[in-house]
């Protein structure tokens, strides 16, 4: 009897063992996840999902040391030390170039065209992860970078009914804003958040094409399209829109969401759509009631729905062990069950099989925006990591001195650098 | 003579057993038991060679390539080295960094100096002070970092607030963002955090002074200041000659600071060459080009260290 018993229970074990084993996933899919918060959440709900989906593949999720302000050093490390795996996310078009460039990245084509995917992004989000006629990778995460921020009380205190979206109305609002006592608009260029408004205004005065060949090098720096946005900048600093350049040369953009957002003691700040949950949890502020966005002024109005975005993307490597398990789970995040997760985190989605009624009006609208505008990533992110450094501290230099001199100084160096380094 | 010569001799140290192993090994005479000596060196020679030597020697390496780090590496020869010396940024990160390195060293060394020869007239008296000005230098330059962005803050810092309060509004200025004063904000933190060890090298100089050179200058009827100026000031220089050099590696290779405060700007005021180099080589990934700026800094460094250590090795003979 006793025997009966241990046979028993070692027959029960291993069923549990072996007959788990043959149900168990037989692919495995690695990803490099080196994302931080509720952004990596984000991706691990979205791993379950998928393997809920498709039970026979398992989903592995590498975390690198260095993650943070700027991965890009914890993803060069492990490709350098070999690390296998078979999707990267992405949100550096210059890095992804330079992984093309170099061989590491499988096209997607075929599979864009074997899943459809064009029903969920447009192509101008396609055109994004485009080199040299082939598509290495798909947007699932994307962000306003054209978003003027303001407190609706600041600005009904200024007696400014409706936040002007015409360059010359923007620009008038400034006396408005002086005369009730707040700085019209706080940029930070302590570091980078400088370039959003060159970005910005050089899409509006020049359009995405314009842009995209001066991102590529086939405009110069020194372009005329490139000084009149310089000048059309000035025209705002001699508006008085901001604060001497010495303070700008100090703040952080943190700082400026602090002054226009939490305290009010200033009108417009021109950041990415991050600073809508820094407005709603920090601050404790609602989105839309208390604090809003209008897209950046017009200026040419040829040039009306051009749009500064950021995004990630999803990039399948060239030695990826299982590529068919990375493209299914690809078009799992487009696909509507994928769309649905993200917007559970607060992200807004570039695919068309996202539900806008499940966002805050703020996310909402730009969610809206970001699939009816002609949308160019933004310009800093494109650049050569070498260019882009010169590219900021030139409009730190603009910031401190917009005169034509300066102009003509800062072009010249800028064409000199984008020359030595494409 | 005869008896100055045993004076002399009889004060060395014993030979070691193991002196002249260099020389032996050279000359492949090794003796039976000096193997022991290499195997109390392995460890060491191991760790350095793992950690300093072979970094150093592949550093020197990429120095002659253009390589992102996912690019294939490519021979540069002597290119990264050329460009080098004619980029202006880097012409400006050497002013920035002679600048910055002297200033650094010489308002350190010159602060703890001068509170140690005060310390040295009433040790027990200034005990609090040297304990307090010392604990900054135990402060991370991070925590010291954030806490002199609180106080250089251009609407809401400590310093133009209290600027404001005593009604010098006209004095105040976005410290930071001034290229014109931003370098001497960040020295100024940087000297605060720094001042601690000087202060500790030349007290400990101070304090090894017989107290019967002191006492019989005090019965001879020098003053405070003749003690001071005579005895303790040239008594106390090596402290000095130490705090100066460990200064001055210590702000060759500052990078802390300037990230948190400044991050190099504004205008590329505060860019020193380490921080040059980590800019080449961490955000722009040209790791040729960043470690062509190392081996430069590298050779910098040496030559501060090389008369301290060549004064030292002379001693220890």
């Amino acid at each position: 009897m006793k025997f009966m018993v241990g046979t028993s229970a070692l027959a029960l074990v291993a069923s549990a063992m072996f007959g788990g084993a043959a149900q168990a996933a037989d692919q495995e899919l690695v990803i490099f996840n080196w994302l931080g918060g509720s952004e990596r959440e984000m991706i691990v709900k979205l791993e379950e999902g998928f393997e809920a989906k498709y039970p026979e593949i398992d989903v592995k999720d590498i975390n690198p040391a260095a993650g943070g302000d700027d991965a890009r050093g914890g993803i060069r490390t492990a490709l350098l030390a070999g690390e296998k795996f078979d999707i990267l996310i992405n949100t550096w078009p210059s890095l992804e170039k330079e992984m093309v460039d170099n061989g590491l990245l499988r096209p997607l084509d075929g599979a864009w065209e074997q899943y459809g995917w064009s029903s969920a992004l447009s192509d101008s989000w396609k055109n994004l992860s485009n080199h040299d006629g082939k598509t290495f990778g798909a947007y699932f995460i994307a962000g306003n970078r054209s978003g003027l921020w303001h407190r609706t009380d600041v600005m009904k205190s200024a007696g400014i009914e409706s936040v002007p979206t015409e360059w010359d109305g923007f620009l008038a609002s400034f006396g408005s804003l002086s005369e009730s006592g707040k700085l019209p608009v706080f940029i930070g260029a302590r570091s980078w958040a400088q370039t959003e408004w060159f970005e910005n205004a050089l899409l509006k005065t020049a359009g995405t094409d314009f842009a995209g060949k001066l991102a590529r090098h086939e405009a110069k720096w020194t372009d005329e399209p490139v000084k009149a946005t310089f000048r059309n900048m000035r025209d705002m600093l001699q508006a008085n829109c901001c604060a001497d350049a010495e303070t700008m040369l100090s703040t952080h953009w943190t700082d400026a969401a602090d002054a226009v957002l939490k305290d009010g003691k200033a009108g417009y700040m021109l950041i990415g759509t991050w600073v809508n949950s820094r407005a709603s949890n920090e601050y404790a502020l609602t989105p839309g009631d208390d604090y809003d966005f209008v897209q950046f002024p017009t200026i040419d109005p040829a040039h009306a729905d051009a749009m500064s975005v950021d995004g990630k993307n999803l990039v399948v490597m060239e030695n990826a062990a299982n590529p068919e398990a990375a493209e299914k789970f690809i078009d799992y995040v487009l696909s509507p069950e994928g769309s649905e997760i993200i917007a559970q985190y607060g992200q807004a989605t570039p695919s068309a099989h996202s539900d806008l009624s499940g966002y805050d009006p703020v996310v909402a609208k730009y969610a809206a925006l970001l699939q009816s505008s002609d949308v160019f990533f933004v310009l800093d992110d494109l650049l050569p990591a070498e260019l882009s450094g010169e590219f900021r501290v030139s409009l730190q230099k603009f910031l401190k001195d917009p005169s034509d001199a300066t102009i003509d100084a800062i072009t010249q160096a800028l064409e000199a650098k984008a020359n030595e380094v494409y | 003579m005869l008896h100055g010569s045993h004076s002399s001799s009889s004060r060395q140290t014993p030979a070691s057993p193991f002196s002249g192993l260099a020389a032996r090994l050279l000359s492949g005479k090794l003796r039976k038991y000096d193997w022991v000596a290499f195997a109390l060196l392995a460890p060491t020679l191991f760790f350095f060679a793992v950690g300093v030597l072979y970094p150093l020697l592949d550093t020197f390496r990429v120095s002659f390539l253009d390589w992102t780090g996912l690019s294939r590496p490519k021979p540069a020869g002597l290119e990264n080295y050329i460009k080098l010396f004619a980029d202006p940024n880097f012409h400006n990160a050497l002013r920035v960094t002679l600048t910055w390195t002297l200033s650094c060293t010489f308002i350190s060394v010159a602060i703890g100096w001068s509170f140690a020869l005060m310390s040295g007239l009433a040790p027990k008296a200034t005990a609090p002070f040297r304990i307090v000005i010392f604990a900054a230098y135990g402060i991370s330059e991070t925590a010291s970092g954030l806490m002199w962005l609180g106080i250089l803050q251009p609407e809401f810092g400590l310093l133009n607030g209290v600027l404001r309060a005593i009604g010098l509004e006209n004095w105040t200025n976005p410290w930071l963002g001034d290229p014109d004063t931003a370098l001497w904000g960040v020295i100024s933190a940087y000297v605060w955090t720094q001042a601690g060890l000087p202060l500790l090298t030349c007290f400990a100089a101070i304090q090894a002074i017989p107290r019967s050179q002191i006492e019989a200058a005090y019965v001879d009827g020098a003053t405070n200041w003749q003690i001071l100026r005579y005895i303790m000031m040239p008594l106390s220089l090596p402290g000095v000659s130490i705090a100066i050099f460990i200064n001055l590696l210590n702000s060759l290779k500052a990078f802390d600071m300037i990230q948190i405060l400044t991050a190099g700007g504004p205008i590329r005021a505060t860019e020193t060459v380490g921080y040059f180099m980590y800019q080449e080589t961490v955000v722009y990934f040209k790791q040729g080009y960043g470690a062509a700026s190392t081996i430069v800094l590298l050779l910098a460094i040496m030559v501060c260290s090389l008369p301290l250590i060549l004064k030292r090795s002379s001693e220890a003979r």
